[in-house]
């Protein structure tokens, strides 16, 4: 009854092979580069770098067409209102009284591909990562154990709170409240009733894992081992230099003046 | 008396997404009035049935009707008034911030007039007990008083059919026993009721039919005599009868007509000449 959300896709491409704290330093350098740059000639050659690791790794591209087009309203919007609030450089036309000029064209594309960049990039991670090493990797870059735990139990947990959302929305369907149905107000209404008793079952669930987790000795102060080694490999040598060299260049590159508009 | 109203599956079929079939080509049909118990395993198919009958679940191949109507056009929350569905916990449906206020909710989504739902959340909190914790805030009740409170939400509504999913998960013997008596009298005032189950001596209790499933389909279906005597399905349904219905059966010289029972074992015997009343008191 309970949906699944594992983003994972099996795999044995390298994107499967490579080390997840690669991936993830991987993932963080592309968040570095998008931030880095504004201007678009710069940004889309980063989501084209990307979609061809993807296509490269094997990553299932059906899933990743179907996140994008999610990411379509997103996108016309920067590339819609940057322009009309970002100006500068000559004018190029006028719409309804809003000047429209060249580095807000060129500034609205570049957000687009800012987002396109930082959202493509973790969605191949989690297609090509397990939660497990997902989980690992940040670990052994340094997030403190009951943070990993925290989300790991996050992750874990959210298939349950959604199948007794699920619950919640069908019992008070069965007593006719319909919540699609009736005025914006009426609808937000409706929500507060599912919101309550979810609330409710969430805390009550937390409640118990905090005692479970207590009685296996969750709190106690010891160094931990790892039952998952993660081990790095040549070929993630080879990548963390590869991602070093790129985030160098481009560093220079933006000191030296390009890339920003 | 409110009447019954009659429920029928023909044909249905029905699969969660990217899963094997929950339910392999159900046929049932139960009369308006009538005490039926669902019964199987988890997994069996049982919630999935009941969900197909106000509309929470939509067959994937086949119909349902009700009343002889088919609901494939109608919402779950149309069919509310017709048909009540009980959750197998109470935390799921339970919002309000008073018990009275809980009642109240789904005779006023149905539109019902102002005075008549003060009514009938008076008449349910006198039927459920609930009468001194009106007031109350509902999660502060205990686990019974708040199956109980579901109960009487949903019977707000006054269903004509009532299908209500693990009436006793959760509670002790007095409230369970409660919870029973409450479905007893429901029934005894027209209703027809459906519950879900996998506990054998209530099934032999108070059931007047029990349709038993397996792997998604009916295996069999008849009084609970019948079916505690079908020796194939309840293997194939992994269930077992109660202990009284095993005695009873093995001894029919001793018991006449077959105790399902405890209780009935007990008077059977005293019936017996042979036995003398103060053996067994």
């Amino acid at each position: 009854m309970t949906q699944s959300f594992r983003l994972y896709e099996p795999g044995s491409s390298f994107l499967y092979r490579l080390d997840p704290r690669v991936k993830l330093i991987g993932v963080f350098a592309i968040f570095f580069l998008s931030i880095l740059f504004t201007d678009p000639r710069f940004l889309a050659p980063v989501f084209l770098g990307v979609l061809g690791l993807i296509v490269a790794g094997h990553v299932p591209m059906r899933r990743v067409a179907l996140m994008l087009r999610s990411l379509a309203i997103l996108v016309a919007i920067a590339l819609i209102l940057w322009p009309l609030i970002y100006q500068k450089g000559p004018v190029i036309t006028t719409i309804l009284g809003f000047k429209i000029t060249e580095g807000g064209l060129f500034y609205g594309g570049g957000m687009a591909f800012r987002i396109l960049d930082m959202v493509v990039a973790p969605i191949a991670l989690f297609l090509t990562t397990t939660q497990p090493d997902f989980i690992a990797g940040l670990r052994r870059l340094g997030l403190p154990y009951k943070a990993s735990f925290a989300l790991a139990t996050a992750l874990r947990f959210l298939p349950t709170i959604v199948g007794v959302g699920q619950s919640i929305v069908e019992a008070q369907r069965s007593r006719g409240l319909d919540p699609s149905r009736g005025s914006p107000l009426r609808r937000m209404k409706s929500y507060a009733r599912i919101l309550g008793p979810l609330m409710i079952t969430s805390i009550r669930i937390a409640q118990q894992l905090v005692l479970a987790v207590e009685a296996k000795a969750f709190s106690i102060n010891r160094p931990r081992t790892f039952y998952r080694e993660l081990r790095f490999d040549t070929h993630d040598y080879v990548a963390l230099s590869v991602i070093g060299l790129i985030c160098c260049v481009a560093l220079a590159v933006r000191v030296l003046g390009y890339g920003v508009l | 008396m409110i009447a019954g109203a009659d429920l029928r599956a023909e044909g249905v079929w029905f699969s969660y997404p990217g899963r094997e079939p929950a339910l392999r080509g159900v046929d049932v049909e139960i009369g308006a009035g009538q005490f039926v118990a669902l019964v199987g395993q988890n997994g069996s198919g049982k919630t999935t049935l009941a969900k197909h009958f106000n509309g929470l679940l939509r067959p994937g191949r086949g119909r349902i009707l009700v009343d002889g109507q088919e609901i494939a056009e109608r919402q779950t929350a149309d069919l509310a008034s017709t048909i009540g569905y009980c959750y197998q916990n109470p935390d799921h449906q339970i919002f309000a911030t008073t018990v009275a206020e809980e009642i109240e909710f789904g005779p006023r989504n149905l539109g019902v007039s102002a005075e008549e739902v003060v009514a009938r959340t008076g008449r349910l909190l006198d039927l459920v007990n609930l009468r001194d914790e009106a007031e109350r805030y509902p999660f502060s009740l205990g686990r019974g008083q708040r199956q109980k409170l579901a109960v009487a939400s949903v019977l707000a509504m006054e269903p004509r059919i009532l299908i209500v999913d693990e009436p006793t998960t959760g509670l002790d013997w007095q409230g369970g026993a409660a919870m029973m008596r409450l479905m007893r009298e429901l029934h005894a005032s027209g209703r027809t009721i459906v519950i879900i189950t996998h506990d054998m001596n209530i099934v032999a209790e108070f059931a007047e039919r029990a349709i038993v499933m397996a792997g998604g389909r009916i295996v069999v279906d008849g009084t609970p005599a019948g079916v505690f005597s079908d020796d194939d399905a309840l293997r194939e349904a992994d269930l077992r009868v109660p202990q009284a219905f095993q005695i009873t059966r093995r001894r029919p010289d001793l018991f006449d007509g077959q105790p399902l029972t405890v209780d009935e074992a007990r008077r059977a015997l005293l019936s017996r000449s042979t036995v003398a009343a103060g053996d067994l008191s």
